[in-house]
């Protein structure tokens, strides 16, 4: 246990301060009675002689002097340490994510991070030794020790003891597809790590967040193995909307020229070529008709055959389908000018309602992909709803009462999220909006639009996907620009399948909706891009599956044989893993500044327990009952009042 | 004797001893004492003389010079001879209020001597109302003051202004102011001593003092919840407040376990002897009103066929 404050011992010197005032106090509890004769003649008389003896049997006294040594604990601030007996941990964390796929010379980034990492290993004699992975996606059991977490990131701890088992976990370590996620990746070491340790970033520098890294967390060791940045992807693959055909975007990340060839094959027969020259961080959308004889589901692929440092995002995956019907139902008292921007996409089926009707049907009515609530919020929760309904659209929605409210007036745009797939093709720089006025969104939610406040921000639950509105289109010009149809369509699009078309990114997870008819057994099968099968189960009308760490087209099939349901989803790379050049040299920062040493938290105070509040309680029940005792004594006329 | 109002608010203004409504409830109250004896006059107290009262006592034959107005007539025509009608006459009765005025009675709540002095101003004042003639006498080591026993409202107002201006002064000695008294010339009565009995000298001796002068004697024992259960807890000095002493009490209850077995033995010797030599005992609660206290007096007279009302 230590002590933070011992000046504050000064004040035990209050304890004979009490003893001082007890013995000069008047002794008041005098009293009267009619005679003596019957009181034990024993005791002697004269209150004088026995000064000291009034400690002998008062309990306030002891009560008293007791508060004040626990306070005076308080004051000291004693803490006690509640790792001090942990060993050393050492966190290594490897960055599998795509970009460490990228070739530097005869190996890759990968080869040389595990290079080093064991190289690490080889200076440390005792402690403990975890390892972190940061590619998203659910875990995968270690072969040695069956361990491993999903939700996102893969941790093995072994003692240092241990080595070759720890080696061996090292050197069968990949890079996947998948998005990185560092920082989490080093919150997660920091609660590894319970007395001392260290950390060590393993990484290529192609992920903005190293310099974040670099800045919150000064003590992580940080080593680098990006040197090469010539690389060229296809960004995205979508689907044109008003005819048949399809966008591939590509871009030149690297910094020289690039002779660019794209192919575009649709299951598997090529369609068309196009060559593009692009220079340093240049990037195009390459048209491709598809065949108009195209009627049942069709994979289309876009691969570009130049070759760079990075050949998994060369390729990218879309799922062809007839015409995306969408089954929309909008709740609203009125509004024209929603009611023709949505009928104007002839794949979607409007129905429209009025709120009132909507509360006395809502249980009943199914069949919908999504709600749109017109400044309307529905009294119940949506997830009491039949199943079928997972989407919602909020515009301008009624404010919760009680919760936090930004508002805003003539409101020009500082930021969105271009990445995200809602507001794909959307400029809304010039946008002006006349007010807004909105709940704080949750802490989970992505604001895809914001002024001085958040103006649209999107939601992703279990119970499905919503898109809330701050703001009525119609009090902008939101709803006149060629954006508006288009945001609807991808807010649709998002919202209603989520894996559809252009898929999900890799690591993401798939949730599916499965078609309420034919009935399906309870569990699908998924057959994944490298050719294994999994069972998925159908919960509640929904298959939800984590595992998409490898890119490329999965297939959802049923496994009896008198229904078969087969649908096919793409899971494509995340662009910005596509970026590859060591982004945390070129900002100036360098390699392993730091030692790695988590500073013996001790001295930060983050692993001590302080004890003062305990302390504190314990005298303020003292004192409680010193005072209660008082009260008593005055209640039964112990006590002059006086002295209370 | 119907006391009229005025009188009453004199009383109370005099003296502010009892209450307007107190006085009242002690007008219901008689104070009659059914064991004959002398008295100074006519009364209501049947005296062992045969004289003219309201109680027949028998036929005595007439003599030359007897009253010729208690003749029976009716027996003389019956018997051709002449009888006289003998009544047993009604004589006054005397009664001495002896009240403990040490400054023990000054403890309680009321204070014992507050009660003290209303019992003894509602005893004047009955006996007054039923012509009895009334005295009081204050004592503490000493005698402190007599106002001898006379008749009328005259001797009722001096017994009141003595009881209103008296404060409690010395310590108790029962023997030696009991034993005094007693020793003067005084014709035997009704003696009501009025005290709380913490007298470290005792208190057999004066009694039997009282005894000797033949009179019939009543005691008032008053006491107080911090006499006979001082509910303390902790350390105390305690004081008596008659002779100053101190005692350091340390907060056991075992002493004042030990404190209440003592007293309460003492208070059964007291009661013991008070049966043991015909003395009424009757003891109170200083904090019980004064016409309940008198009434439970009057009543312990009246079961001893000592008193009636």
């Amino acid at each position: 246990m230590q002590i933070l404050n011992p000046l504050y011992l000064w004040f035990l010197l209050g304890i004979p301060v009490l003893i001082i005032f007890y013995i000069l106090a008047p002794n008041v509890k005098i009293l009267n009675v009619s005679s003596l004769q019957f009181w034990k003649n024993k005791q002697e008389t004269g209150a004088k002689k026995f000064k000291w003896r009034k400690f002998y049997h008062d309990r306030h006294f002891y009560l008293q002097a007791l508060s004040i040594v626990l306070l005076v604990c308080a004051l000291l601030n004693p803490v006690i340490n509640l790792y001090a007996n942990y060993e050393d941990t050492h966190v290594l964390i490897i960055d599998t994510s795509l970009s460490m796929k990228s070739s530097e010379g005869d190996m890759t980034r990968m080869d040389l991070a595990k290079a080093r990492a064991l190289e690490k290993l080889s200076e440390w004699k005792n402690g403990k030794v975890v390892i972190i992975k940061t590619d998203a996606g659910k875990a995968i059991p270690s072969p040695l020790t069956g361990e491993g977490h999903g939700g996102g990131l893969w941790r093995f701890s072994s003692e240092i003891k241990g080595k070759e088992k720890i080696i061996n976990v090292i050197k069968s370590m990949d890079a996947m597809d998948t998005s990185s996620q560092l920082i989490k990746a080093v919150q997660t070491g920091y609660a590894q790590i319970k007395g001392k340790g260290d950390i060590t970033l393993f990484t290529d520098g192609a992920s903005p967040e190293a310099i974040v890294i670099s800045k919150r967390y000064p003590e992580v060791k940080i080593e680098t193995a990006g040197k090469s940045n010539r690389n060229v992807s296809i960004t995205s693959l979508i689907k044109t909307e008003y005819d048949n055909g399809v966008i591939a975007q590509v871009k030149n990340h690297g910094d020289g020229l690039e002779d660019i060839d794209v192919d575009v094959l649709v299951d598997g027969k090529s369609i068309g070529n196009q060559n593009v020259m692009l220079g340093s961080g240049e990037e195009t959308p390459l048209y491709f008709s598809l065949p108009s004889d195209l009627f049942k589901e069709s994979v289309v692929e876009a691969r570009i055959s130049t070759t760079d440092a990075l050949p998994a995002d060369n390729m990218a995956w879309y799922i062809w389908s007839a015409a995306e019907k969408a089954s929309i139902l909008l709740v609203t008292d009125g509004n024209k000018k929603m009611e023709e921007a949505l009928k104007a996409n002839k794949n979607w089926d409007i129905n429209i309602t009025k709120p009132e009707e909507f509360e006395k049907f809502s249980a009943n009515v199914t069949g919908f992909d999504l709600i749109i609530f017109d400044h309307y919020r529905p009294h119940k929760e949506t997830d009491h709803y039949p199943a079928g309904r997972y989407g919602e659209i909020y515009i301008a929605p009624p404010l919760v009462p009680g919760e936090k409210v930004f508002s805003q007036e003539n409101i020009t745009i500082k930021d969105w999220d271009a990445n995200h797939p809602v507001m794909r093709f959307i400029h809304p720089e010039e946008l002006r909006i006349q007010r807004a006025s909105v709940n704080a969104p949750p802490p989970w939610a992505e604001v895809l639009l914001k002024g001085e406040i958040p103006l649209i921000y999107s939601m992703s639950e279990s119970t499905g996907r919503s898109i809330v509105l701050g703001f009525d289109p119609s009090d902008s010009d939101f709803i006149r620009t060629p954006y508006f149809p288009l945001f609807m369509m991808n807010a649709v699009r998002w919202i209603k399948t989520g894996a559809e078309g252009e898929g999900i990114k890799a690591g993401e997870e798939l949730i599916m909706k499965i078609p309420p008819s034919p009935p399906l057994s309870e569990e699908l099968w998924i057959t994944t891009p490298d050719g294994r099968k999994e069972r998925v189960p159908v919960k509640d009308g929904f298959i939800r599956y984590p595992d998409t760490y490898k890119a490329g087209v999965y297939t959802i099939q049923s496994s009896g044989s008198n229904v078969h349901f087969e649908k096919r989803f793409a899971v494509n790379v995340d662009p910005a893993e596509s970026d590859i050049g060591n982004v945390y040299i070129s900002s100036g920062n360098t390699d392993s500044p730091a030692t790695g040493d988590i500073h013996n938290k001790q001295n930060n105070n983050t692993n001590l327990f302080p004890l003062w509040k305990i302390f504190a309680l314990i005298a303020l029940g003292v004192i409680i009952i010193e005072w209660g005792l008082r009260r008593e004594g005055i209640r039964h006329g112990s006590y002059r009042k006086s002295l209370s | 004797m119907a006391v009229n109002g005025d009188f009453q608010m004199k009383l109370h203004a005099d003296t502010a001893l009892l209450t307007k409504e107190e006085i009242q409830r002690l007008e219901r109250l008689s104070l009659l004492i059914s064991r004959k004896m002398g008295g100074l006059g006519p009364g209501e107290q049947l005296s062992k003389k045969l004289g003219h009262g309201m109680d027949f006592a028998g036929y005595q034959e007439y003599q030359p010079g007897d009253d010729l107005r208690y003749l029976d007539w009716n027996l003389y025509a019956r018997l051709d001879r002449l009888y006289i009608k003998r009544h047993v006459e009604e004589s006054e009765m005397t009664v001495y209020i002896l009240m403990d005025v040490s400054r023990s009675m000054t403890i309680g709540m009321p204070p014992k001597l507050t009660t003290a002095k209303k019992v003894a101003a509602g005893l004047t004042y009955i006996g007054i109302h039923r012509f009895h003639h009334v005295g009081a006498v204050l004592f503490s080591s000493d005698i402190k003051a007599v106002v001898p026993p006379k008749k009328g409202d005259t001797n009722l107002i001096r017994i009141f202004r003595l009881l209103n201006e008296t404060e409690a002064d010395g310590r108790t000695n029962l023997n030696a102011s009991l034993k005094k008294y007693a020793g003067r010339e005084f014709p035997p009565g009704l003696i009501i001593l009025i005290s709380d009995f913490f007298s470290t000298d005792g208190y057999e001796e004066g009694l039997r003092a009282l005894l000797a002068g033949g009179h019939s004697i009543g005691v008032l024992h008053l006491n107080t919840a911090e006499d006979l259960s001082p509910s303390i807890s902790g350390e105390y000095t305690l004081k008596d407040v008659e002779t100053g002493e101190e005692l350091w009490y340390d907060g056991l209850e075992d002493d004042v376990k030990d404190y209440r077995n003592r007293l309460i033995e003492y208070n059964n010797g007291l009661k013991g002897f008070c049966l043991k030599n015909g003395i009424l005992y009757n003891s109170a609660s200083s904090d019980l009103p004064v016409d309940r206290i008198i009434w439970n007096l009057l009543q312990g007279f009246r079961r001893r066929n000592q008193c009636r009302f």
